[in-house]
């Protein structure tokens, strides 16, 4: 071999995997081969966890083997880019997207320049809802309940930890400091719901803003306490806890979801196989049984509701506009 | 102790059993660039869910250990790292190679690793709630100074020529602004490109700078030619005593930097390696050969990013905070078999979580018995043909880069990496100062900006009033003290020896003259 066949060789290999793509096929029966399930983010965060979990009991109810793909990067935006420009109705029809709410309300940032809206998705159902929530140190004096922290942060800046700022627990702090007058913050950002409890523990920030299941098992230790929920209603899992409605008389609705959609314009009946394949997985004792453990609450919607419940969300997110605050830009 | 009685039920048929498939598969896995241990245990998660709780928690823990320590053979033989906390120990491990000096690198690598993995292990299950309360020591400032460590290693990886390093590192720090800012959801350096918006995350850079970069460079030169210019390899895979006293003060100091970057949340191998790695350049005696295969540079990185495997799983089931990417996987296991991390968890199943951990224990240690036999097979490596070499590692690249993120812009990345990394291997500018910068960027940066945020503008003093961040700005002066003190120490022993030589040459031509 010499070094030019070496290096073309080497050149071959690079190019082979660029035009790799996969065969279109369709078949009578749907679904006729695996089914592909794209989560937008990493092997190992929370949607990959629950979708890992979730895909035998989808592969159950289709009948093919459901395999779960990670296409992480850009926020999701790299996953969701790829759902609603490029996958076709027939060459992608064995393809299922995980879509996070509010994470792609990120498309009404102008800085992010995106042309997508709600429309370009083909959204078959809801799947898990988590309200946020307002959580304190268990033993940290200053704060009993929301009404002491709300004092506090009237008198001088209250330091937050809501993650990154756009999240879904960042919006819920922006749409509270518009209803409560004279509300001041200091954020400071990490990645991830771990950071958030070591920079509260630690005593780095007064509150963590962030949502109920991840945090279930600091309140049980008697580590973090909670103080406030972002829901309409107390929520089941923790119904002393006073939503923060109740207690400021203004709405306050924010949380973290997840919706599974699909190639745009696929045919009404392979949508109809999907849609009914997910209720009866979604509603599986043993997959609800283990999502329990997994601290996710399950929510199943489709049609009208679904498509309610996702409009009111964008609204929230276009009231709380936190790209238009000072210490933001 | 309590918690011997569990040892016993890790001897168990399944316990064993799943810590030796955990145990190949993490070697394998950790081997190949791009896949590496997070990714391996995340695909066990549904695999796994129906067995009892401690067995599936062995299988993936004996996976983390040796993946880590996986990474390390194609780091030392090929100058691929296989998993990003394994790439500091390509530069003295591969130059060990290119002198035909493989196996005596491998071998230090694995009991460096074993000794790292054992040490952190029995830290996990002695030290376990003390040191969990360091991790929360940690906040914006820490991070942001300890970042500032890291990044002293800098002028160590330089060698010879600081002005290139620091440009070097200056470049990796401008490569990792680029994406959206975590801060202020704005988009930098994208140019409305999609696959530019999550930045160059730190797996294709480590496979684009090191192993990409090595395929390339294997392009030069005779395609039929091997990688250590021998035919033959010893075959003494066992380190011998000499060997182990030389660099035993390296080994020790890699083992505890690697215990105590373990609990630092977020910091973990990769960060660990290169500060344990400096601070061995900066100690460095006369006689020393860093950068040209010095053999306690490598003891020094292999022990700590294994002496991080035991310690960052702390955090994780004290506080339920973990200390890195695998430890973050694990947790999520953890709560799938219905198990919460904390106090309750030593409390209620210490017969889960002691048996985990006698599991790791157990696990590092036969490691080092299956790696002994897989070792030999892999160092024939070496022995191969560079044109068949260097398409195999590329094509390992591109396969394991697309498979860690589906993401085919991380390829592009990557390759782009490669070519980078290859001009500044080529050119002397320190391809490990721009991962430095690459890593430590964000950690710096975000720590930075939130220390703004939580000191009204006035960091220098709100730094300087935790004591925690005094110790390691007092650890950053000593670094740069010893990054300049050998070269003056090193010229006065150039000095003495030639004073020295000339007086000899004196003393023997007046002999002459005498007799």
């Amino acid at each position: 071999m010499n070094r030019f066949t070496s290096i073309a060789f080497a050149a071959a290999a690079v190019i082979g995997f660029a035009s790799v793509a996969p065969s279109a096929s369709v078949a009578k029966d749907f679904p006729s081969k695996p089914v592909q399930l794209q989560v937008p983010f990493k092997p190992g965060g929370g949607a990959d966890r629950t979708f890992r979990l979730f895909a035998p009991y989808l592969s159950e109810e289709l009948g093919v083997p459901v395999k779960v793909t990670n296409v992480s990067g850009g926020g999701g935006w790299v996953s969701w880019g790829q759902v609603t420009n490029q996958w076709n109705k027939k060459k992608d029809d064995h393809k299922l997207a995980v879509v996070n709410i509010p994470h792609i309300f990120s498309m009404l940032n102008p800085a992010m320049k995106r042309k997508e809206t709600l429309e370009s998705f083909n959204f078959l159902a809801w799947h898990s809802y988590d309200p946020g929530l307002w959580l304190v140190r268990w033993d940290d004096e200053r704060f009993k309940n929301l009404e002491d922290v709300l004092d506090y942060a009237v008198k001088q800046p209250l330091v937050i930890a809501p993650g990154s700022l756009g999240s879904d627990d960042h919006i819920g702090v922006a749409f509270a400091q518009q209803a409560v007058p004279g509300f001041q913050t200091k954020f400071v950002t990490s990645k991830g719901d771990n950071a958030k409890i070591q920079l509260l523990l630690g005593k780095h920030v007064d509150m963590v803003a962030a949502n109920v299941g991840y945090y279930i098992n600091s309140i049980l230790e008697r580590k973090l306490r909670p103080i406030a929920v972002m829901h309409p209603e107390p929520w089941r899992m923790l119904p002393s806890v006073p939503t923060f409605e109740e207690v400021t008389g203004k709405k306050n609705v924010t949380y973290a979801g997840r919706t599974i959609a699909t190639a745009n314009g696929l045919e009404e009946e392979k949508r109809a196989v999907y849609l009914a394949a997910i209720e009866r997985a979604i509603t599986n004792p043993e997959y609800m049984a283990k999502e329990v453990a997994n601290k996710n609450h399950l929510m199943f919607l489709k049609g009208d509701e679904m498509w309610n419940m996702l409009r009111a969300g964008q609204k929230v997110a276009e009231q709380a506009a936190y790209w238009k605050q000072k210490d933001v830009q | 102790m309590e918690s011997f009685e569990f040892l016993l039920n890790v001897l168990s048929l399944s316990n064993l059993g799943a810590m030796f498939v955990g145990i190949v598969v993490g070697l394998i896995i950790g081997a190949i660039p791009g896949l590496g241990p997070p990714m391996a245990i995340a695909l066990m998660i549904p695999i796994s869910f129906e067995w009892p709780a401690e067995t599936a928690l062995i299988l993936m823990v004996s996976t983390y250990a040796a993946g880590i320590y996986g990474g390390s053979f194609t780091a030392i033989l090929l100058r691929a790292p296989g998993t990003s906390a394994s790439a500091a120990s390509s530069i003295e491990g591969y130059e060990l190679t290119k002198r035909g000096r493989a196996i005596e690198a491998i071998r230090m690598s694995t009991f460096a690793s074993v000794m790292g993995g054992l040490i952190s292990g029995f830290a996990l299950l002695y030290l376990a709630p003390p040191l969990a309360k360091v991790s929360l020591l940690f906040g914006p400032s820490e991070y942001f100074v300890v970042a500032l460590l890291g990044l002293t290693a800098i002028a160590a990886v330089s060698f010879g020529s600081v002005l290139k390093g620091l440009i070097a590192g200056l470049f990796g720090l401008l490569i990792s602004t680029i994406g959206v800012d975590s801060a202020s959801s704005f988009p930098r350096f994208t140019y409305g490109l999609d696959g530019l918006y999550s930045g160059v995350g730190i797996l294709p850079a480590v496979i684009g700078l090191f192993a990409f970069a090595q395929a390339l460079t294997l392009c030069e030169g005779s395609p039929q030619s091997n990688i250590s210019g021998r035919s033959k390899l010893s075959w003494n895979i066992w380190p011998r005593l000499s060997e182990i006293m030389h660099c035993r003060w390296s080994l020790v100091r890699g083992w505890v930097k690697g215990l105590i970057m373990g609990v630092v949340p977020a910091a973990g191998g990769s960060v660990a390696q290169w500060i344990a790695y400096s601070w061995e350049i900066q100690r460095g005696k006369p006689g020393d050969k860093f950068g040209q295969g010095e053999i306690k540079g490598l003891a020094a990185t292999e022990g700590s990013n294994n002496g991080v495997t035991g310690t960052s799983l702390i955090p994780m089931f004290v506080l339920g905070i973990p200390g890195g990417i695998s430890a973050a996987v694990i947790l999520g296991a953890l709560m799938i078999h219905g198990l919460q991390p904390g106090d309750r968890l030593f409390r209620d199943s210490p017969e889960v979580i002691f048996t985990v951990i006698w599991g790791f224990i157990l696990a590092n240690f036969f490691m080092g018995g299956i790696a002994a036999v897989l070792a030999r097979g892999m160092a024939y490596v070496t022995l191969f043909p560079r044109g068949l070499l260097a398409p195999i590692i590329m094509i390992f690249c591109v396969v394991g880069t697309f498979a860690a993120s589906g993401n085919p812009w991380d390829v592009w990345i990557m390759i782009a990496m490669g070519i980078v990394g290859y001009l500044a291997h080529k050119y002397n500018f320190s391809p490990a100062g721009i991962l430095l910068g690459i890593i430590l960027g964000p950690i710096a940066e975000e720590g930075l900006k939130n220390v703004l945020v939580v000191s009204d503008d006035s960091p220098i003093s709100f730094i300087f009033s935790r004591w925690i961040s005094d110790v390691i700005i007092f650890m950053i002066v000593v670094a740069l003290y010893y990054s300049f003190k050998p070269k003056a120490w090193d010229k006065a022993v150039e000095e003495g020896e030639a004073a020295l030589a000339a007086s000899e040459q004196r003393a023997a031509s007046e002999e002459k003259r005498d007799s």
